[in-house]
């Protein structure tokens, strides 16, 4: 099978990417899904606040996948579902299997990776105990729930305060379920503002900052949880034990981008996004691959997410019908002062340069962020890691840039 | 010395020992302890002092403790086993009892397994290490290391005629200074002794080439290379499929409750599913062997679980390609009853560290503890570290998971594979520990053995020793999946993406020879869920497929058994 563009993974950042690769010229598009259905994690998102930036409406994760995938409908991108993605090259040969084709081949001018991210389950935070049944991480709980149509239990406490962990607080409390309590290791939440507002105070389930669960007990089902409080270097308080009952605990401590393929292709990935580092074009270090969306680097805004999307596949469509020079070799983008998390990680002065950053604590009075060599000061009145900061540096101010570019958070 | 001053003298020995005063009986060289002490610790350490002595044949420990669990009897569901009758019935579908059952069925007897979870081999087995020893580490002279070494050399028959996954990988013991090259010689001469074939001392170049990237100042070590790694969950499916396919019964979810005997004889065995009448009674029971030898009336050891915790790295880090040991590793042992855990690798390509040894009261305790993660990680990883220093550091972040089973060890810390003093028709093959899965074949060798000198069965001309495992979609090549696909489209589906593993290999697994009943029994049989994810994505579509396999509602889909529900019922419902 031969493509042009050749798009891996169908949820927000796919579907756009593959839209925006198709109307950028790009002929033969092809959308691989390992599921029956289109729209990735987006289906069991029914909760709202999708695309409104993108459409300028409120759409619940089903309405908006729904209406990127009306729009696919109305072109000839090929979309191939029940279809998993067993091995990327470096020469962009793509191996992938399903029921009816068994395993074949793609040969495709140029690659966008769109494999998403997974969360953190709970070998890798090592809580101790028994392994009983009732721990689940917050997006299976979502899958149970909003696609199944099944509870995963009646008294619940969640570990983390992820986005989905305090969406799932509220969705869980709407169908009966008892929440007893959201625990937060890290003294400031995880998850975005209006998350906390809507999810958690409206419906009173109690968010405990500088907390962890540090016992799991029960033999079958769970029985509870022994939850601690945690000094400054996130290590459990000897005496602050505390026993909660319940038969359910969701995990919401963390998304990492989901990269297996990449490594395979030979992409090297960034320590700090733990995902392929990218150019503003979104190509990866290996030419004709392009990353986007979560497995870049974890977004918190699905608007961030089709932002990338979009200019992963205009660039992969570019790249496939030859319109792709590189006038000048890239130059490094670096997370300086206060700043955790930085994307891109290159900029190669074919686009405007549009950066994601995290800062690295909390920061709640005001603040400059600093490109250098630019002048370039944006003010903000607080920066906090669970809210992403998108800045926009357009091209022609990036013209003179020889070195690299570096961003620091200054308190002012 | 007679039995009354023994007692004596080990009353003195416990109590200059503990400080405590326990009240010590002899009759038929076993020791019987009663009393009570202030900690578990103290009451084992009164057991180990007692086994101590070469008269005493075995102990029986009744010293009560704090946080002692007291032990009761299963209840009883049903009578549907009864009316049954078999010449031979094994307690315990461990990998010990497997063994047997696969033996004994080279005769024309008529076996059954009976076994209290609802799949087999998920106590000690499932939670070793998957290694398959050199006899380098246990004590020469005793059985335990007599069936080390005699069940490691049969591996490679058993693994080629079951089909299952077996390398060896060997053990590599390496001198990081000059110092302990010169100790390297005595590794050699201690391997020989106890008969691990051929170990060889290895220089640099020799090195390199089967672990390579070892650290400058390492120059030589010696490779003892009969330590195997091996796939165990295949191993214990394939022991029972190929036992079954010789006319071996098993009953899972059943629980002994009693054991009838007449005039001296097994006559039969209570279940909690009802009364299975037999004549010969082979305990296999693991953490419970002492308490099937007590129903017997033949009660002359304790059981003490001794805890081991194990940590599992994802895949992308594999630093090991042998089970890397410094010198200082050998020479610190970590406790008197255990061979200290190591950095060993899993035949599907994870790392582990592991397993510790903690005495503990609760022979079902298998929880894990910071400490125990801690503990494991601050011993093996600076040896890593030190010993390949170009590889990845070792990192918490990359551990997926992180387990924890009990040994079933007894005060003697041998095994017992024996026929009983008392019961005619009772076999022991009881107080195994590690090694007990190196140990396993020549165990069930021992056991059959044991079985026809008594009771001269004729053999089983129809006996079939190979059997074949379900295919896998990961193992196959592009030209394979293809056929197989073609033949099945449900291996197109692939269902748990961490390994690989496809909708075909779990519905197989839901159908032959020992059927997987849960989620956990999938994972065991197919991979689906133990990969870094640890079931994230394929758990729920894992269930999904139990339940339209098995036509059960979603409801009653268990993790692993029991009441090991994962779903609490459908949701708008909570209220009602």
């Amino acid at each position: 099978m031969k493509a042009d563009v050749t798009v891996i993974g169908s949820g927000p950042a796919g579907l756009t990417a593959a839209l925006s690769a198709h109307e950028s010229g790009a002929k033969e598009v092809l959308l691989l899904e390992r599921e029956e259905e289109l729209g990735g994690i987006l289906k069991q998102c029914i909760h709202n606040g999708f695309g409104l930036e993108q459409f300028k409406e409120d759409y619940t994760g089903p309405e908006y996948a729904e209406r990127l995938i009306k729009e696919i409908e109305k072109t000839n991108v090929r979309r191939l579902l029940n279809t998993m993605v067993i091995d990327l090259t470096p020469d962009r040969a793509i191996t992938a299997v399903n029921p009816e084709k068994g395993i074949f081949q793609i040969e495709s001018k140029s690659v966008v990776l769109a494999m998403g991210c997974r969360e953190r389950a709970r070998g890798s935070i090592g809580i101790p105990g028994t392994r009983p049944a009732g721990i689940y991480t917050a997006g299976v709980a979502q899958r149970f729930v909003n696609i199944d149509g099944y509870l995963p239990g009646k008294e619940i406490v969640i570990l983390g305060s992820g986005d989905i962990g305090m969406i799932m607080a509220r969705r869980l409390t709407l169908e009966g379920a008892q929440v007893k309590g959201v625990y937060e290791i890290m003294n400031y939440p995880g998850g975005l503002k209006r998350n906390i507002v809507q999810c958690l105070n409206d419906f009173d389930i109690p968010l405990h900052l500088s907390h962890t669960v540090t016992e799991i007990r029960g033999k079958e089902r769970l029985e509870g949880v022994v939850v601690s409080r945690v000094d400054e270097k996130m290590q459990p308080i000897g005496g602050s034990e505390k026993f909660i009952a319940c038969d359910t605990l969701l995990l919401s401590v963390g998304l990492i981008p989901e990269n297996e393929l990449s490594k395979g292709a030979g992409i090297e990935l960034s320590p700090i996004t733990k995902g392929p580092a990218t150019t503003e074009t979104m190509e990866t270090a290996v030419a004709g691959v392009f990353s986007c969306g979560n497995v870049s680097t974890v977004f918190d805004l699905v608007d961030y997410v089709a932002q990338t999307g979009m200019t992963a596949g205009r660039n992969a469509a570019r790249y496939a019908t030859g319109d792709w020079k590189k006038e000048r070799p890239s130059v490094e983008v670096i997370p300086g002062e206060n700043v955790r998390v930085l994307f891109p990680q290159r900029y190669s002065f074919q686009d405007d340069l549009i950066l994601f950053i995290r800062s690295a604590k909390p920061i709640e009075s005001p603040l400059s962020i600093d490109i250098s060599p630019l002048e370039m000061h944006i003010k903000k009145l607080y920066a906090r890691p669970n809210e992403m900061i998108r800045v926009k540096v357009p091209r022609d101010k990036l013209k003179d840039i020889t070195e690299s570019i570096e961003v620091n958070i200054t308190e002012r | 010395m007679n039995e009354e001053k023994l007692a004596r003298t080990i009353q003195g020995e416990i109590e200059k020992a503990t400080g405590e005063k326990a009240a010590v009986s002899i009759e038929d060289s076993v020791a019987r302890l009663d009393g009570r002490f202030p900690s578990n610790q103290s009451a084992v350490d009164a057991g180990h002092i007692s086994a101590g002595f070469e008269q005493v044949r075995g102990v029986v420990n009744e010293i009560d403790y704090p946080g002692r669990k007291p032990f009761a009897l299963p209840q009883k569901v049903s009578d549907e086993l009864t009316g049954k009758e078999f010449d031979v019935v094994i307690v315990g579908g461990g990998v010990i009892g497997l063994a047997v059952a696969r033996e004994l069925s080279r005769f024309n007897l008529s076996t059954a397994v009976i076994e209290r979870h609802d799949d087999l081999g998920i106590d000690q087995t499932a939670h070793s290490n998957a290694m398959i020893h050199p006899a380098i580490a246990t004590e020469h002279g005793t059985l335990k290391w007599e069936m080390n070494y005699k069940g490691n050399a049969m591996y490679d028959e058993v693994a080629s005629q079951l089909d299952v996954d077996f390398k060896r990988i060997g053990t590599l013991v390496v001198a990081e200074n000059p110092d302990e090259e010169q100790l390297l010689p005595v590794v050699v001469e201690i391997a020989t002794k106890q008969k691990d074939p051929d170990p060889k001392e290895l220089n640099r170049a020799e090195l390199d080439r089967i672990e390579p990237g070892l650290a400058p100042n390492v120059r030589r070590g010696v490779l003892v290379w009969n330590t195997g790694i091996i796939s165990v969950f295949e191993l214990i499916i394939a022991y029972a499929e190929n036992a079954m396919a010789n006319g071996v019964q098993f009953f899972l979810n059943t629980s002994v409750t009693g054991v009838q005997t007449e005039e001296g004889n097994i006559k039969a065995v209570n279940t909690t599913r009802g009364t299975i009448k037999t004549h010969i009674l082979v305990n296999a029971a693991g953490m419970y062997a002492d308490r099937i030898a007590e129903l017997a009336g033949d009660r002359f050891f304790t059981i003490h679980p001794r805890k081991g915790e194990t940590i599992i790295f994802d895949k992308s880090y594999q630093p090991a390609q042998t089970v890397l040991t410094s010198f200082s590793m050998v020479a610190e042992k970590r406790s008197q009853y255990s061979k200290g855990g190591g950095i060993i690798p899993t035949i599907d390509g994870n790392l582990q560290f592991g397993p510790t040894a903690e005495e503990v009261c609760d022979r079902e305790d298998v929880s894990t503890t910071s400490a125990g993660l801690e503990a494991l990680f601050n011993r093996f990883a600076p040896v890593l570290e030190r010993l390949k220093p170009r590889y990845e550091k070792p990192d918490k972040g990359k551990i997926i998971t992180h387990f924890a089973g009990c040994r079933a060890a007894t005060y003697k810390e041998d095994f017992i594979i024996e026929p009983s003093k008392k019961v005619k028709g009772l076999v022991y093959a009881a107080g195994i520990q590690s090694p007990g899965l190196a140990s396993a074949p020549a165990i069930a060798e021992r056991v059959k053995e044991i079985i026809i000198q008594e009771w001269h069965p004729a053999e089983n001309t129809h006996f079939e020793p190979k059997r074949k495992r379900g295919k896998r979609f990961s193992e196959l090549d592009h030209r394979e999946r293809e056929e197989l696909i073609r033949t099945n489209t449900l291996y197109g589906h692939i269902v748990c993406r961490c390994e690989n593993a496809t909708e075909g290999e779990i519905v197989d697994a839901l159908h032959r020879g020992i059927p997987a009943k849960s989620v956990d029994a999938i994972k065991r049989r197919t991979r689906a869920g133990m990969g870094r994810c640890q079931g994230g994505f394929c758990m729920p579509r894992v269930l999904e497929i139990i339940s339209r396999e098995r036509s059960i509602e979603k409801e009653l889909v268990t993790k692993s058994g029991g009441e090991s529900f994962i779903l609490s019922g459908k949701t708008k419902q909570v209220k009602k």
